[in-house]
């Protein structure tokens, strides 16, 4: 376990040091400015406003974006540099160096999905909302949750990329905005193909989304049960990770 | 019999079109070996093959008795490495970095604090424990380096192009560490496209040169050879003709040519000795400049291909 | 084995005349071209430019009067609206298919690294222990990057103009005049800002793999926001966030076709105002930027 919690605790303090995660703690406020921005304009409830509008919004844009930002560069940057070396030429296998990574990375994305579901819970008190602080907390918390989850799944994709392609911006960005929010969000047979699907799914269940007012997000016509959206996400990242340790063991360190 | 610290079987590696490495076979027992060869020779892709970095496009190579194929990890303890590239973690603290290096391959916290310190100060670099690695020298990072290859004393250290950037105290002490390892019965691969830093420590050496071994066996034969060819100094400066018929006199150089009052060029057969008269010569203040074709790795690589090696 | 006397001659030989900037932009345009997804994508876009010219005449040999039925049948299906014909708003249109997917494709592949491999080679010491002001460098870098991304927005527009003004009637090219002028200079205007963002986000984030996360932001969940809080407020101002909305309407004022648009697209002021202050603001940091490390060289 030591080649895992020193690799981890390594992998946590080079995202979460400095300002590294100034960008994505920006990127996940976003939603709070949006909804500072609605409320000054239109009187809506704040609760209503961060459910109906807010949520999809913050699963559409604020994942991918802050997966990108904090899981992306994680090894990626390492090949970029050449310092990945130092880590491959340990007595130690490579997965456990890959997951080393992945866990410290995720535990730094952490706390800026907590301050992403915190902004709009607080604003949402501050400007007098209707709904009572336990649906504020039952929302938040269940968003949170979902963000978490959908962490492992996009964060192990993200990883995946950043070793498997030397374009990791340009593939991400295809596969996490393209296949993930773009298909998950467009009606049709294809929606059950993107992972967004579920994590709507679980929107739906958990925080009492039922799809957006905006154009951007339609509604589902099927919802996935929890179990199987649970399923369906744990089991990407699983699968994720074990590409991963095999694109490493194939990868060049050049 | 202990297994072979290397050994390569028509290891070869293309990169697209590119051969990086073609057909190497080669047995190393032990002791300091010199991996020469100017850039692009393929010198650190030998390296980055025997690590496990990159993998081979045909063939094979065993280190220490073990096959390095994908998922090769476990030898690595026996094995110290230190790229020839500046890569570093760059906020790291250079204790904390050989923590790192040290845990990952096993140890624990306190365990792991005790090699750290232990390889900085054999590399002298005990007392900047504390510095970051982007705050140091390059040639500072160059010895946490080799400092970090030296964590588990291994029975194999790899060392790329160990000596570039760094001052001459810390390369006399780098070159005292690689022999100090093999008066430990140690191996240690050290590769240069500098032959004298090599020959310092060795006179072992393998020859590459675009991807194939040129040659190996002792400089000592090869030196030979080189000393038999003529040599030629361009020396600029004052009273030149005085210092050409002394030197004639005494048979120092075996031609020369008047290029203009303030050049001659010389032709000789005992460079040593040229160079140790030019020297007092120099500092009498009649020589400005002096040059020699004393590009003895090109001259090994003339001699070995027949003059196609530029 | 060498020693020299310490010397140095300035250079006294004829200097050339020839702006220092030149070979910054043939630098940057050679790298450009060696990069085989920037020729894919360039090409890609001509290619697609081409095929509709191809259809256009396909068409015009198989039905010689289908601009007179498509047109017939847009009026029908949009009830009098006539959306179906070839004019300028459709040349408007094609920005969906050319501007927006290729300039940000482009900026992905090829922006990030104009200045980050400066910067991550050290190249951009040596550029400046030359007699290389900022702004020339910055200035051949830009003006070679914007001739890729017009060359992949423009270019094929072009195409099809030509194309569509040569198996047109006479008369045709009174509605379609205001096209080449009108998109050349609003197309430059929004690839230059491109061009400078793109850079200017670089010299703040030293690194090319974060230059593409801040400009996928920028570009594609700001671009999001805008058209949520439009949706959710009705107020088309706050579309202005969104560089691809401020495009749009700059060359639509450009085209002269700004009717029926105000509603779903920010007012012109505010798109052309965007646009301008992004472009000075990231000229800038820019200028900021570089001559801080020009200096340092």
């Amino acid at each position: 376990m030591n080649a895992i919690t020193a690799v981890a605790r390594f992998s946590f303090w080079r995202r979460a040091s400095g300002m590294k995660l100034l960008g994505p703690g920006v990127i996940a406020l976003l939603p709070c400015l949006m909804m500072a921005i609605v409320l000054i304009e239109e009187p809506i409830d704040p609760f209503e406003l961060y459910r109906s509008y807010m949520v999809p919004a913050t699963l559409y844009f604020v994942l991918p974006l802050v997966c990108m930002f904090i899981m992306l560069p994680v090894l990626s940057e390492l090949y970029e540099k050449g310092s990945v070396g130092y880590l491959y030429t340990r007595p130690a296998p490579r997965w456990k160096m890959l997951v080393g990574m992945f866990l410290g990375a995720y535990t730094a994305m952490l706390p800026v999905f907590l301050a992403c579901v915190l902004g709009p819970l607080l604003l949402g008190v501050l400007s007098g909302s209707d709904a009572s602080m336990s649906e504020w907390l039952s929302l938040s918390m269940g968003i949170f949750a979902i963000l978490a989850i959908a962490g492992l799944a996009y964060g192990s994709i993200c990883v995946f990329i950043g070793v498997r392609t030397k374009r990791p911006i340009i593939w991400s960005f295809v596969v996490l905005l393209g296949l993930g929010s773009t298909m998950g969000s467009l009606p049709g047979a294809g929606q059950e193909f993107s992972l967004h699907y579920y994590l709507i799914s679980l929107a739906y269940k958990w925080c009492g989304v039922t799809g957006s007012k905006t154009d951007l997000f339609s509604p589902l016509e099927t919802i996935a049960s929890v179990p199987e959206s649970l399923f369906i996400l744990l089991a990407t990242s699983v699968a994720m990770m074990a590409f991963t340790a095999l694109a490493a063991r194939q990868r060049d360190v050049l | 019999m202990s297994a072979p610290a290397l050994k390569c079987e028509n290891l070869s590696r293309w990169y697209g079109e590119v051969q990086g490495l073609a057909g190497l076979t080669v047995t190393i027992e032990k002791g300091i070996i010199g991996l020469l060869g100017p850039n692009g020779s393929g010198k650190s892709t030998l390296m980055r093959l025997l690590t496990g970095q990159i993998h081979a496009s045909r063939g094979w190579v065993e280190v220490l008795g073990q096959r390095i194929v994908p998922g090769t990890y476990e030898i690595f303890r026996r094995v110290g490495y230190a790229p020839g590239e500046d890569v570093h973690f760059e906020s790291e603290r250079a204790i904390d970095f050989l923590k790192l290096m040290a845990r990952i391959g096993g140890d624990g916290a306190t365990q792991a604090q005790d090699r750290a310190e232990k390889a900085l100060h054999t590399v002298g670099m005990g007392s900047k424990a504390g510095v970051r690695l982007d705050a140091m020298s390059k040639g500072m990072r160059q010895r946490v380096k080799i400092a970090q290859a030296l964590l588990f004393d291994p029975d194999l250290l790899l060392l790329d192009e160990p000596l570039n950037g760094i001052d001459p105290i810390s390369r006399r002490g780098t070159l005292d560490l690689v022999r100090k390892m093999a008066e430990e019965d140690k191996t240690v691969i050290l590769a240069s496209h500098v032959l004298h830093e090599v020959e310092g420590v060795t006179d072992h050496m393998l020859l590459l040169h675009h991807g194939r071994l040129l040659a190996e066996g002792r400089l000592s034969a090869i030196r030979e050879l080189i000393n038999q060819k003529p040599r030629r100094a361009t020396v600029r400066g004052t009273d030149l003709s005085k210092l050409a018929a002394g030197l004639l006199a005494d048979n120092i150089v075996s031609g020369l040519e008047f290029v203009d009052d303030g050049c001659i060029h010389l032709d000789t057969r005992k460079l040593p000795e040229l160079l140790q008269r030019l020297q007092v010569a120099g500092a009498e203040g009649s020589i400005h400049t002096l040059e020699t074709d004393d590009q003895e790795l090109e001259m090994i690589y003339e001699m070995l291909v027949g003059g196609s090696a530029r | 084995m060498a020693f020299r006397a310490a010397e140095y001659e300035r250079f006294s030989g004829e200097r050339s005349s020839r702006p220092t900037w030149i070979p910054i932009a043939t630098a940057t345009l050679a790298r450009g071209w060696a990069s085989k997804w920037v020729r894919r994508m360039s090409f890609l876009s001509l290619l697609m430019g081409f095929t509709i010219v191809v259809l256009l005449y396909i068409l015009n040999q198989v039905v010689p009067d289908w601009r007179e039925a498509i047109a017939i049948a847009g009026d029908q299906v949009a009830e009098g609206g006539g959306e179906w014909t070839i004019d300028a708003r459709f040349y408007l249109r094609l920005l969906a298919v050319f501007a927006n997917p290729f300039i940000l494709v482009l900026s992905l592949i090829f922006g990030h690294d104009l200045i980050a491999s400066d910067l991550r080679t050290n190249a951009m010491e040596a550029y400046f222990s030359r007699p290389i002001t900022p702004l020339s460098y910055l200035f051949g870098r830009t003006i070679a990057f914007v001739g890729f991304l017009m060359l992949a927005t423009f270019g094929p527009i072009m195409l099809i103009w030509c194309g569509d003004l040569l198996f047109s009637e006479e008369g045709h090219i009174d509605v379609i005049a205001s096209v080449p002028l009108g998109l050349f200079f609003a197309l430059l205007m929004s690839c230059t800002v491109v061009a400078l963002m793109v850079q200017a986000i670089t010299i703040l984030t030293r690194s090319a793999i974060w230059t593409n996360l801040v400009f996928l932001v920028v570009f594609v969940m700001v671009q999001g926001m805008g058209a949520m809080l439009w949706g959710i407020t009705g107020n088309s101002s706050l579309l202005a966030m969104a560089y691809f909305q401020d495009t749009f309407v700059v060359c639509a004022a450009a085209l002269g076709e700004l009717d029926g648009i105000e509603s779903s697209h920010p007012p012109v002021a505010l798109a052309f105002g965007v646009l301008i202050g992004l472009a000075f603001l990231s000229f800038g940091i820019l200028m900021r930027g570089l001559k801080r490390r020009s200096l340092l060289a």
